[in-house]
């Protein structure tokens, strides 16, 4: 017998929502799922209300300051070149590890990003340090400067540029590589402009990471005296009598964030004649013959060197004389106080971004849109402008938090959101709507269903979203410095005052400790990207 | 309403819009308590919106649902039932088993109502639920299989344990969303016949979903054709394919030819196929026009020149085993298929004739444009409620 509708396409599921047909959201829901939306928006827009209340006379005033072009300059320039640099090396480390047959791959990727594991402020102490009187270095003064501050950041953060382009690299289709040959490349050029045109993406997506950061960057480009835009913020705002000045640098850097994602959209563009699909057994392999130990050398001197340096540096100086007072007290409190307020902060995170994970997830809609772009606002802006806004937020509206370590949460969760929403999210999605239907018509109550069937399912990525906002809120530097409460010293603070100071042995100990706070970060980001594997 | 305390379950005059498209118009539909209902219909076709309305996860915006005898939306309720309220079993397409329990944790997981959620979450089933799940594992063949995960299982199986899942707490109707949609045709075969067995052995009312003919006709005590938002005719499977109740429902069920004809005195019909005696002239035929409908084995081939049969020309042969079917141009673009004998060969281009042996029905509706084949005109129906 025929089959009736055998012509017919079949439709969704049960469950299946057409576009058009989403659900409305409870209203509890929308409202508390905004919430972390309204504070990821407020640094920035009321950054702009400050400035545009000091009035045109005022703000051309501050904007015709000397020194301003030439700073803004540099900060672009050294965004520039640290973000090429970066996915120069990171696009090297990325074939060689991925699409190669070097030697101990697992460990030459996990290598790759270990230098993630130095916080750039620890790393610059380090230099500083070397290069100073009695240092290894000593006699190279130039150790300062733009230069340096582009090469020691560059090797401490590339691999923010390595992990996407890592993953894209994985995926590229053999088949292309097969076809450019077929075309008559040769083997190596074939692969190479393939792998190039595949991951075009993933670089553009890299450089801009690495061109955010740089941007935001404090600690390390103060301590080596190639001030940025941050670097005068950070000036302007302790000096009281300017803070409309440090409003208008504020919102100087965030339009050259804003610049930094326009060109990136741009180039990102150029490429999408590559950005096709990749499929599922991807991944090719080019034979490096003679070149495997070299090429393994390599990798290990990029990833592994500086950090080795940086830690054999640190080590050394446990021994020096103040190295003890390091260890002493004053570290016990500054690591207590940090981790307190990260954990803190990893909590807060997660519970303020869950009802807009779940609103993401289950009831995409235009609240759902504005809120998740509202909370990637916040990861892209530098923690100077975010401390900076909700600093004066507080002062004028709410100064019974200023001063508080609520307003240090506050910045935290602004700028780490993007994270934890990111993985509950994800992990939300692997979890059907049909499953809460399911437990529905078993007799389940909304929550019944959700507590007995979704959270279970959920575990995982709410730990994952703790862990990675809990450890990316200990090396955060600067919004530490503006709003933490007076007297309070964290472990960050403590390296960057014991730089500032020349007192390097005494940033040894906490310097060492956020190493191994970061190690564990860079641990779980290579376990979730599938490095260890 | 008195009436439905007869049935498990009642649909009145339901009706629900996405927006400014109707989805179900006004419509009704009944099932007796212990019937297996399959609704067949093209998707797009408001059968699975039906389907969430009756389970809770949608509101119809009109009409009324009652489940059991009980109102559960509409007829002034002021808020629809929850669906954990309406005693509905349902087994969803791709079988959403829980991942994090044990096949047997997934049956007993509706058993345990009556418990507070923290004496839920605090332990796993009792003994007595314990037990109603095994039971249940065995009614699907499963028993064996109590302490395996859901990822460990088979296709098959999984939609085996989400109907026990389903069927555990006596639901007052179990609906089933395409629940073979996902499994392979020798799968679907045997899984058909052991889900009407389990649910007839629990004496289970069930309404099932489905695109597939098949299906509705191997497995419904009765059969509702659905099209465009409303059931076009719930009758048991025999009754739909011998007696479409109109045009539409004779173009979506099985195949045939669909003529314009014109009444003639002595129950006779003027058509494409010359004179013939026809059903159903007095309910279905409004004016001299109509429309009459002849399936493929109503029809014999005989060599060109026949007499009682009308001359024609093959356009096409399908081979399909058991039988093969020719279809014929008898002029006017009418092309009729015919099912003849899978040894008799025949190819494109020889003239034939076409004789009629089978009966021939009226059937009410709207008159096709052009004498056209069904298959063709189901095709582009098709097409045009695919949305």
């Amino acid at each position: 017998m025929d089959t009736g509708g055998a012509a017919v396409v079949r439709g969704g599921g049960l469950g299946g929502i057409a576009p058009g047909r989403a659900r409305r959201a409870p209203i509890m829901l929308l409202i508390a799922a905004s919430v972390v939306g309204v504070l990821a928006a407020l640094p920035v827009v009321y950054l702009f209300v400050r400035a545009l209340e000091a009035g045109g006379g005022e703000l051309a005033e501050t904007l015709r300051r000397p020194g301003l072009l030439v700073l803004v300059l540099r900060t672009a320039a050294l965004a520039g070149v640290v973000a090429g640099a970066s996915v120069a090396i990171a696009f090297v480390l990325a074939v060689l590890t991925a699409a190669t047959d070097l030697p101990l791959r697992r460990l030459s990727s996990v290598v790759s990003v270990l230098p993630l594991a130095v916080p750039c402020y620890v790393g610059a102490s380090a230099v500083v340090g070397l290069s100073g009187p009695g240092g290894v270095l000593e006699g190279m003064g130039t150790a300062r400067g733009f230069w340096a501050a582009a090469v020691v950041l560059t090797l401490f953060v590339f691999p923010l540029a390595y992990l996407p382009l890592r993953a894209s690299i994985s995926r590229v289709d053999p088949r292309l590589v097969d076809a450019a040959r077929s075309l008559g490349e040769s083997g190596l050029g074939a692969t190479l402009r393939v792998i190039l045109a595949w991951s075009w993406p993933a670089c553009v997506g890299g450089g801009v990471l690495v061109g955010l950061y740089t941007l935001g960057e404090f600690g390390a480009v103060t301590m080596l005296r190639c001030d940025t835009l941050t670097a005068v913020i950070y000036e302007q705002y302790r000096s009281s009598f300017s803070r409309t000045g440090a409003a208008v640098s504020s919102l100087l850097l965030v339009v050259l964030v804003l610049a930094l994602l326009g060109v990136g959209g741009l180039l990102r563009r150029r490429g999408k004649w590559s950005s096709a699909r990749g499929s599922s057994r991807g991944g090719v392999t080019l034979r490096l013959g003679a070149w495997r130990w070299p090429a393994f050398a390599l990798v290990m001197l990029i990833g592994a060197g500086p950090v080795l340096l940086v830690v054999l540096t640190l080590l050394s100086w446990l021994g020096y004389e103040g190295g003890a007072v390091g260890v002493g007290g004053g570290l016990w409190a500054g690591a207590a106080t940090s981790a307190s307020v990260a954990i803190a902060a990893g909590v807060a995170c997660v519970l303020m971004t869950a009802p807009a994970a779940v609103l993401a997830a289950r009831y995409p809609g235009r609240v759902s849109g504005l809120v998740e772009r509202a909370v990637s606002t916040g990861f892209a802006l530098p923690g100077i402008v975010v401390a900076l806004g909700l600093a004066f937020f507080a002062l004028r509206a709410t100064p019974f938090v200023y001063q508080t370590w609520a307003m240090v949460i506050a910045a935290f969760v602004v700028l780490f959101a993007a994270q934890s929403l990111m993985a509950l999210r994800a992990s939300l999605e692997r979890s059907p709507v049909r499953l809460e239907e399911a437990a529905r018509t078993l007799g389940r109550g909304p929550v019944g269903a959700f507590v007995g069937v979704t959270l279970p399912g959920l575990a995982p990525g709410i730990g994952a979203a703790w862990v990675l906002v809990t450890l990316s809120a200990m090396k955060e530097l600067p919004a530490m410095l503006l709003l933490s409460p007076a007297g309070s010293v964290s472990l960050a603070e403590l390296v960057w005052s014991s730089t500032r100071e020349a007192m390097f042995a005494s940033a040894a100990a906490p310097g060492l400790a956020l190493i191994g706070v970061s190690a564990g970060l860079v641990w779980l980001v290579a376990m979730r990207e599938g490095l260890t594997r | 309403m008195t009436e439905c305390k007869a049935h498990a379950i009642c649909c009145r005059s339901l009706s629900k819009s996405f927006g400014e498209t109707p989805v179900l118009r006004s419509l009704n539909l009944c099932v007796d308590r212990g019937e297996l209902v399959c609704l067949l219909g093209p998707s797009g076709c408001g059968k699975t919106t039906l389907l969430r309305c009756i389970a809770g996860f949608e509101h119809p915006g009109a009409g009324s649902i009652q489940i059991g005898g009980k109102t559960v939306a509409g007829a002034g309720l002021a808020t629809p039932a929850a669906p954990e309220a309406r005693r509905v079993g349902v087994v969803f397409q791709e079988a959403a088993l829980f991942p994090h329990l044990s096949v047997l944790g997934n049956v007993a997981f509706g058993l345990s109502q009556g418990r507070g959620l923290l004496s839920r979450l605090g332990r796993g089933p009792g003994r007595a639920e314990r037990a109603r799940a095994r039971e249940m594992l065995d009614l699907v063949g499963l028993a064996d299989k109590a302490d395996r995960r859901p990822g460990e299982l088979s296709g098959g199986e999984q939609q085996r344990v989400a109907l026990a899942r389903a069927l555990a707490p006596e639901p007052e109707v179990v609906l089933l969303d395409e629940p073979f949609a996902n499994l392979d045709r020798s799968l679907r075969l045997t899984l058909r016949r052991e889900v009407r067995d389990a649910l007839k052995a629990c004496g289970a009312t069930a309404i099932l979903v489905t695109h597939d003919q098949d299906e509705a006709f191997t497995m419904a005590d009765r059969v509702g054709v659905m099209l465009d938002g409303e059931i076009a005719q719930i009758e048991p499977p025999e009754r739909i394919y011998d007696h479409p109740a109109d045009t539409r429902v004779a173009s979506m069920v099985g195949r045939g030819a669909l003529l314009d004809a014109s009444v003639e005195d002595g129950g006779l019909v003027c058509c494409g196929l010359g004179r013939v005696s026809a059903d159903g002239i007095g309910e279905a035929c409004a004016g001299a026009g109509c429309s009459v409908f002849v399936r493929p084995e109503g029809l014999r081939l005989n060599p060109e020149g026949c007499p009682r049969s009308v001359a024609g020309r093959v356009v096409r042969v399908e081979y399909a085993g058991d039988h093969r079917l020719v279809t014929v141009d008898i002029g006017n673009g009418a092309a009729i298929p015919v099912k003849v004998d899978p040894n008799l060969r025949v190819s494109v281009g020889t003239e034939v004739g076409v004789e009629v042996v089978g009966p021939v029905r009226v059937v009410r509706g709207v008159k096709p444009p052009s004498p056209v084949t069904v298959s063709a005109k189901r095709t582009a129906d098709a097409g045009r409620r695919d949305r």
